[in-house]
């Protein structure tokens, strides 16, 4: 027993010693911030990358040919000057942007990229984004046996690049602020393992924005350091972005701020009341997306009746969900697709196309869905299918509207919960009634909600079919007069919101926690959220 | 007849005839059946017999409950949400104004020519009518160039801006020059509430500002009222609210009814399964080891494969094949989960009752005497392995109770519109802070419950082991 | 004796190959589809991506790869969230966590089992028998997430008012931080081998060779360390197996509240985001795990207990 109990100990002591001892501290030089992320980027591959989290690392680490200022206006990256028309644009790249092994930042690399963006072979999600760029999509798609090569991008020489259109893309600036449009150096890309290895780890990278990625551990930390080759270094402020943490739960990161272990954290509406509870000033901003009840407008499907869709809509408070039932101050309700942040012509597309709020009603309601039930020839509707994300706000969502269904229509509802790539997966096959959906915004432009719902559009997961609404996007897609473009996606936003396309939720308000003496820190729309830029520790 | 202690020479004269008794030997206490015995054994165990109780409480509490405490589980009122338990609560009556959010003054302008960077405060910041749980109606005169407001709300004592918005947040951001009111219902609660609000212009935020603060009340719509009481009642009284004993839940729904309910699946599920896997492992376990030889072996090795695979990450795949997902086939892929994963357990042990039951005397016996199999099995075999079944049976539930919990929690309990203890301490959780009472209630039901039939289970091993028995 | 072993090494093998069967054929079968991505992609592009997954192939085909890639080659290909890692690193960086985790529960669960179960039977029916079951009914009853979760948050008030971290509830990486999530991995399994180590010893206690050691004279300490602790282990040695397959379960919900970087956490969001290939591999490479620690407890059970070996 003895000799047991003293083997024991020596285990636990040796136990103990094995596991490296580190303590997350925040920070060694003074101009650090530490922060956790929900989850590791998955990929860092700025050709295939689709995701916040590797959007946030990718816009400190590279920068593209346009950037954004702290403001969120589109200034020059690593182009100092540009054309823009219709049909082509022509970019004059600076000479002192360069790679973090020291060589400078060329249009081949640029050329390179995109060409390797848009071949078949990369299987890039977002290859889309290129589809403004002259042959992008027929390259994409294996059309008229157009090779990679055949892409409208040319390098006239190192430091200028030329571009061709397929169709007039106003809002190509903002496009090339993106991710995807980041160059890659095809001798380094080629290096790693004929391509292979790219972006497998920090090794396998090479940096042209303001910072670079120090450490990668999977699984556990990041870390990312001033980069000293950046062109424009010292407005950069900012030493050291240290992740020592990659945690989803939202308690167990109020937790770590609380410990002082990081600088900030995003809160849900149980952390919002804890840190009302603690004194903690808590900030908001509206990330831009928008969060909406996307009905199935296939032929077999009862939500095809618009009738039907009206009776839902007048018994729909959004104000009541987003007060109550989300209950988290930041989200505002919504009674259209386009966010308030878009712009319009001259001011926000909101105030320019202003909509007017919906109301709640009863009684119409009833009227309504005995309407649809003799249009749809039926005494008795099936019970409706919702299908859901599984996390605790949609499952409340659902858990509300059941409730609304069944007290004021009478009607019932089966909530189907589904992870999310089985709901994606059962809205492609059109497996449902009513699906809670959102959309995030990839450019400042309304169009990047306005296409959404065209015919020939994949997200379209509804199957929403108007030529009226086809029509008016592509008059909005095939000029860059800005007055004729926005005048088509007003119309498009009446049509949207005659026909009942969507039931329209709430636009998505973020409530988060800063560390006071974290300065200059940008929340962003689209790029790099939060945005360390322009930031620093006083 | 006195007793001659020296008499040694005895003759037929000191003997009489003893009578005639029916039975040879009086029994000190009377015959019991197995089954007697067992109780009078149970019985005096009082830690069993509470349990007992306890369970015979909670089954009275789940199925028969409802009919007592006739509430509908499912109703929502997104007015009384997270209220913790009351035996009543007095509300003001009041109109239920329109849901307007914002009010506005067309006279003023939605959006100023340009920036102003002495923007001023408000001149008057107020509350208008009784601020109530229903909603804080704040109204302010409007200030020349504001293109915006920003309204704070602070629940601690604040004198300044600074105070508000270190202890408070934006409740609200005012995007256009024309609004001059607004109505907060973000979480209102009966408690005292500080407003702040700075206005702002197209690129300047003002530094000046304006606070005003409010005591809510707890207040009740006119129509939710009238429906709640049998008299008339007039706005401005005070009434006395529906009582939610336990509290409510998020979305305003009764704790009570909703545990009732859900006791209902919990224990559906956390009987049915042990019953089910339970025959079904005792008929494998007892064939097997009745018939023996190659049967026997082929049949244990099955039984081991799916005894030694990993019983979470089965039941996982298992859940998802069945479409889990969908309200009423969660309950069923959960209960066919288990039950293909427990079994091997029961039938192990049943097999080994069985194999030392088969070399007993009366059952050979009973086969020289001609029965069939089925008949030796039926009479002699299950009988005997009665008591470590029903041990067995009683000690599966809390395991089943406590497995459907810790799957809830996985986010792979049943799903809605069907509740169980577990996903109600899953929702719990996610709330315990702000109202710990959505946790408290399922959870100590949970654990009265494995208590509960855990000491039965004792107990009842105790009554039934012969080990025990021949100890008295 | 090699027999047994043999015999136990063939059962646990053909059970690996089965569950990594049931594990491949579940994946495939359940609804949903591991290429999608909320921002739609045309059908040419959908097409690249099964090419590139190697999804086109027919369903046998694939199962083969796959057999044959994980038995003969150990190679559970990559993650298709994380496209980056190959799950075999996966594996190799997580699953230590994992075990430390375990181990440790495991190691607090089996000593303070039998440390407070002989305590219950030392000093039977007077005070620290009397609490020492109260905590364990608490123990047995309360769900050790429910215990963790409430835990957690009372540790979070403590670490308030002290100023500083006294327990750390979140994280991984030092001894410091293992104690809370090991303390709540275990409550449930110290509890139950509690309960058995007392009844072990109480069993022990009535035998006839602990009444002749009495009645040879030997002191009740000789007594109690000699011959009662060592037969009364036994029934713990057995049920170590269960015992750590409810650790390991556990350990799923333990590493998501604490934000432990573990296997099962990486198993249970791989399931959410139906990652095919970390499933599988996690999957099967869990199942392995368990069946062959299944199997050595069995076989040094059968060395400690010679009766096991012999029926048997």
């Amino acid at each position: 027993m003895n000799g047991f109990l003293s083997k024991l100990t020596i285990l636990l002591f040796v136990v103990a010693a094995v596991v490296p001892a580190q303590s997350a501290t925040a920070g060694n030089s003074k101009n650090t911030v530490t922060m956790s992320l929900t989850g590791e980027p998955p990929d860092l591959n700025s050709m295939r990358a689709t995701d916040t989290q590797s959007g946030f690392v990718l816009g400190h680490i590279m920068q593209g040919l346009t950037s954004r200022d702290k403001t969120g206006k589109i200034v020059p990256g690593v182009a100092e000057s540009w054309k823009l028309d219709a049909t082509t644009a022509t970019f004059k790249l600076r000479k002192n942007a360069k790679w973090s092994d020291g060589k400078p930042v060329t249009a081949h690399d640029f050329v390179f990229a995109w060409q390797t963006v848009v071949d078949p072979a990369t299987a890039s999600q977002y290859a889309f984004i290129l589809y403004p760029i002259k042959n992008a999509e027929a390259i994409n798609t294996n059309k008229d046996g157009k090779k990679a090569s055949d892409l409208g991008v040319k390098a006239v020489d190192d430091y200028t690049l030329e571009v061709a259109f397929d169709k007039p893309c106003a809002y190509f600036l903002s496009l090339a602020a993106f991710s995807t449009y980041y160059p890659v150096r095809k001798d380094f890309y080629l290096a790693q393992d004929g391509g292979k290895k790219f972006a497998a780890d920090a090794k396998n990278l090479i940096f042209n924005g303001p910072f670079k990625l120090d450490v990668w551990e999977h699984g556990s930390k990041m870390k990312m350091t001033k980069n000293e080759f950046y062109w424009n270094k010292e407005t950069i402020k900012m030493d050291v972005i240290d992740i020592p943490y990659f945690i989803i739960d939202a308690k167990a990161r109020y937790n770590l701020y609380k410990d002082k272990k990081i600088d900030m954290v995003g809160l849900d509406s149980e952390t919002f009341k804890e840190s009302i509870k603690d004194s903690f000033k808590a900030n908001r901003f509206a990330d831009g997306s928008v969060f909406y009840l996307e009905f199935n407008h296939r032929p077999e499907r009862v939500t095809r009746n618009i009738k039907l869709r009206e009776a839902i809509r007048s018994i729909y408070n959004a104000k009541e969900v987003v007060d109550k039932v989300i209950a988290l101050p930041g989200n505002e309700p919504a009674y259209t697709l386009f966010p308030k942040w878009l712009r319009g012509v001259g001011r926000s597309f909101r105030q320019e196309y202003p909509v007017k709020s919906h109301k709640v009603d009863f009684t119409q309601a009833k009227k309504l869905l005995e309407e649809a039930k003799k249009e749809l020839g039926l005494t008795q509707l099936p019970p409706i299918w919702f299908l859901v994300d599984d996390g605790a706000a949609p499952k409340r969502q659902a858990e509300y509207v059941q409730g609304q269904l069944k007290k004021h229509l009478g009607l019932d509802m089966n909530i189907d919960i589904q992870t999310f790539k089985q709901r994606l997966s059962k809205m492609s096959s059109g497996d449902f009634d009513i699906v809670a959906a959102g959309w995030g915004p990839d450019y400042d432009d309304p169009m990047t909600f306005a296409d959404l719902f065209t015919s020939w559009n994949e997200n379209n997961r509804g199957k929403y079919a108007n030529p009226e609404y086809d029509k008016v996007i592509n008059e909005a897609m095939t000029t860059i007069d800005a007055k004729k473009r926005m005048d088509a996606m007003g119309k498009a936003q009446d049509i949207l919101i005659r026909d009942v396309v969507i039931l329209p939720q709430y636009e998505r308000g973020i409530v988060y926690l800063q560390n006071q003496k974290l300065k200059g820190v940008v929340r962003s729309v689209v790029g790099a959220d939060p945005n360390f830029i322009f930031a620093s520790v006083e | 007849m006195s007793v001659e202690t020296t008499k040694t020479q005895f003759s037929p004269s000191d003997f009489t005839a003893a009578s005639r008794k029916d039975s040879l030997q009086q029994l000190s206490r009377p015959s019991l059946s197995y089954w007697e015995d067992v109780w009078i054994r149970f019985k005096k165990n009082r830690q069993a017999t509470v349990s007992l109780c306890v369970v015979v409480f909670l089954l009275a509490f789940s199925f028969l409950g409802p009919f007592i405490w006739i509430v509908e589980p499912s109703q929502q009122n997104l007015n009384r949400i997270s209220e913790g338990p009351s035996l009543g609560r007095m509300a003001l009556v009041v109109d239920e104004s329109s849901d307007e959010q914002t009010i506005e003054d067309p006279s003023f302008l939605y959006l100023p020519e340009h920036d102003n960077p002495n923007i001023g405060a408000p001149e008057k910041f107020e509350i208008i009518g009784t601020p109530s749980t229903l909603g804080v109606e704040i109204h302010w005169t409007p200030v020349e160039g504001a293109a915006g407001y920003l309204i704070y709300r602070s629940e601690k004592v604040s004198e300044n801006l600074e105070a508000i918005s270190d202890n408070g947040v934006v409740i609200k951001e005012i995007t256009s020059g024309n609004e001059i009111g607004f109505v907060d219902r973000f979480d209102i609660q009966p408690r005292n509430y500080w407003y702040a609000i700075v206005a702002k212009s197209i690129d300047t935020t003002s530094t000046q500002y304006k606070i005003v603060s409010a005591k809510v009340v707890r207040a009740i719509g006119i129509e939710a009222a009238q429906t709640e009481s049998k008299n008339l009642v007039k706005v401005g009284e005070m009434i006395k609210m529906s009582v939610h004993p336990l509290g409510t839940d998020y979305l305003g729904r009764d704790m009570l009814a909703r545990l009732m309910y859900g006791g209902r699946i919990s224990l559906i599920i956390g009987i049915f399964v042990p019953l089910i896997y339970i025959l079904f492992g005792t008929l494998y376990g007892g064939l097997s080891g009745y018939l023996g030889g190659r049967v026997d072996n082929i049949m244990m090795r099955i039984c081991d494969i799916v005894a030694t695979m990993p019983y979470l990450l089965v039941v996982i795949i298992l859940y998802i094949l069945l479409g889990g997902h969908v309200g009423a086939r969660s309950v069923f892929a959960l209960m066919v989960a288990m039950t293909s994963t427990f079994w091997p357990g029961t039938a192990r042990l049943i097999r080994g009752q069985v194999l030392q039951i088969r070399e007993e005397g009366y059952v050979q016996a009973s086969k020289l005497l001609g029965s069939s199999t089925i008949f030796i099995i039926l009479r002699h075999m299950i009988p005997n392995t009665m008591g470590l079944i029903l041990v067995n049976l009683t000690f599966a539930v809390p395991t089943s109770i406590f497995s459907e919990a810790f799957l809830a929690f996985i986010g792979m309990g049943v799903k809605p519109p069907f509740a169980s203890w577990g996903t109600l301490c899953e929702e719990g959780v996610k709330t315990m802070s702000s109202s710990p009472h959505e946790l408290f209630w399922p959870a100590v039901f949970i654990c009265v419950t494995t208590l509960a039939f855990n000491l039965l289970g004792d107990g009842l091993r105790d009554a039934t082991d012969s080990k025990m028995r021949s100890r008295e | 004796m090699l027999s047994f072993i043999f015999r136990r090494m063939v059962s646990a093998v053909v059970t690996i190959l089965a569950l990594a069967t049931l594990i491949f054929f579940a994946m495939h079968a359940a609804p949903g589809d591991p290429l999608l991505e909320s921002k739609a992609s045309s059908p040419e592009i959908r097409a690249n991506l099964l090419k590139h997954y190697g999804l086109d192939k027919p369903l046998i085909v694939q199962y083969g790869l796959f057999m044959s890639n994980v038995f003969l080659k150990w190679d559970f290909g990559i993650s298709y969230s994380q496209k980056n890692r190959r799950v075999n690193d996966i594996i190799r960086d997580h699953f230590p966590v994992s075990a430390i985790l375990g181990l440790l529960a495991i190691v607090m669960a089996t000593v303070g089992g039998i440390l407070f179960g002989a305590l219950t039977a030392l000093f039977r029916n007077r005070l620290p028998d009397r609490v020492i079951m109260m905590l364990v009914i608490f123990g047995i009853s309360v769900p050790n997430f429910v215990f963790a979760a409430w835990g957690q948050y009372w540790f979070t008030v403590l670490n308030a008012w002290a100023g500083w971290t006294v327990i750390p509830v979140a994280g991984w990486g030092t001894f410091h931080e293992m104690i809370a999530p090991a303390v709540f991995l275990e409550v449930g399994t110290l509890a139950y081998l509690t309960r058995l180590m007392r009844s072990s010893m109480l069993e022990v206690v009535t035998t006839d060779y602990i009444r002749t050691a009495k009645a040879k004279g030997l002191s009740p300490l000789r007594i109690f360390f000699s011959h009662q602790l060592r037969n009364a282990i036994l029934p713990i040695i057995t049920t170590l197996g269960v015992a750590l397959a409810a650790i390991t379960t556990g350990g799923f919900v333990i590493e998501n509240l604490f934000a432990i970087p573990g296997l099962g956490r990486y198993f249970v969001q791989a399931v959410q985001q139906l990652d095919y290939t970390v499933i599988m591999g996690t999957g099967v490479f869990y199942g392995a795990y368990l069946i062959i620690m299944v199997q050595i407890v069995d076989v040094i059970y059968g060395f400690v207990d010679p009766r096991i070996r012999v029926s048997k």
